[in-house]
């Protein structure tokens, strides 16, 4: 896939490395999202239904 | 049709249920802001607490992680106001915190990249993970955070920046993309502001 750029005279600044810093930021992200939620929020979830029939 | 009884087996749908559903989200989210799992977890739990409790001013039908998002993001500023004194020394807290997944594909070094994203201010790394890797639209993200859209678009735009600093990405970047002539236009392309 060919580049458009040199018909440009005013490329935007750093945007490809926008789109890498973008890219990167979602992999650390999805990588965080994707693990495991610890037991205390099940417990704490619990807990404040408990709170609530009370 | 709001005011329809129920028959009695049969509860109300209750937004609170769907608390649980953002929890990882949340997580990340916190852990972005605290840069440090222990107190991404005992934020996620105060918002937790937060939205549990105040359920009845969240409006049905809007978007519920934004307002989780609202919730955790101003418990985390409002609790940095409080600790202002306290020195941070978290310094590779995220980098020890995650097991890293290879990125055959990626140019960067995922560690590096973590560790200058570290280095950002708080406001610059929130505006990055809601836009940028939460994907919320700047006008969102700028609901969200209680300001302007153009602050949102401009912490964005500075972090990126110095994240592409800290990695030296713009010259490399340059030299792949284009041929040696338009790279001369690029590095006299003085920076704008």
């Amino acid at each position: 896939m060919a580049k458009r750029m040199s018909d440009k005279s005013r490329i935007p600044e750093g945007e490809q490395a926008d789109n890498q810093i973008d890219e990167n930021l979602k992999r650390i992200y999805d990588n965080i999202v994707e693990d495991e939620v610890p037991e205390r929020f099940a417990k704490l979830i619990e807990q404040l239904r408990d709170q609530e029939e009370n | 049709m709001a005011a329809e009884p129920l028959p009695k087996d049969e509860k109300p749908l209750d937004p609170r249920d769907e608390i649980v559903t953002h929890l990882k989200p949340m997580r990340a989210f916190a852990l972005s802001l605290t840069r440090d799992m222990s107190r991404a977890d005992d934020l996620v739990q105060d918002t937790v607490v937060k939205a549990w409790t105040n359920i009845d001013k969240f409006a049905p039908g809007t978007n519920m992680r934004a307002w989780l998002f609202t919730i955790l993001r101003n418990t985390f500023y409002s609790e940095r106001r409080k600790a202002r004194r306290e020195v941070s020394d978290v310094d590779g807290a995220l980098t020890e915190q995650i097991s890293e997944k290879p990125a055959h594909d990626g140019r960067l070094a995922m560690a590096d990249f973590r560790r200058a994203f570290e280095q950002l201010p708080d406001e610059q790394r929130e505006a990055l993970i809601l836009v940028g890797a939460e994907g919320f639209s700047y006008e969102y993200a700028a609901d969200m955070c209680g300001c302007a859209v153009g602050t949102i678009k401009s912490r964005a735009n500075r972090g990126r920046r110095r994240l592409a600093e800290l990695l030296h990405l713009n010259v490399n970047d340059a030299m792949e993309l284009t041929d040696q002539a338009t790279l001369a236009v690029i590095s006299r392309n003085p920076r704008a502001g």
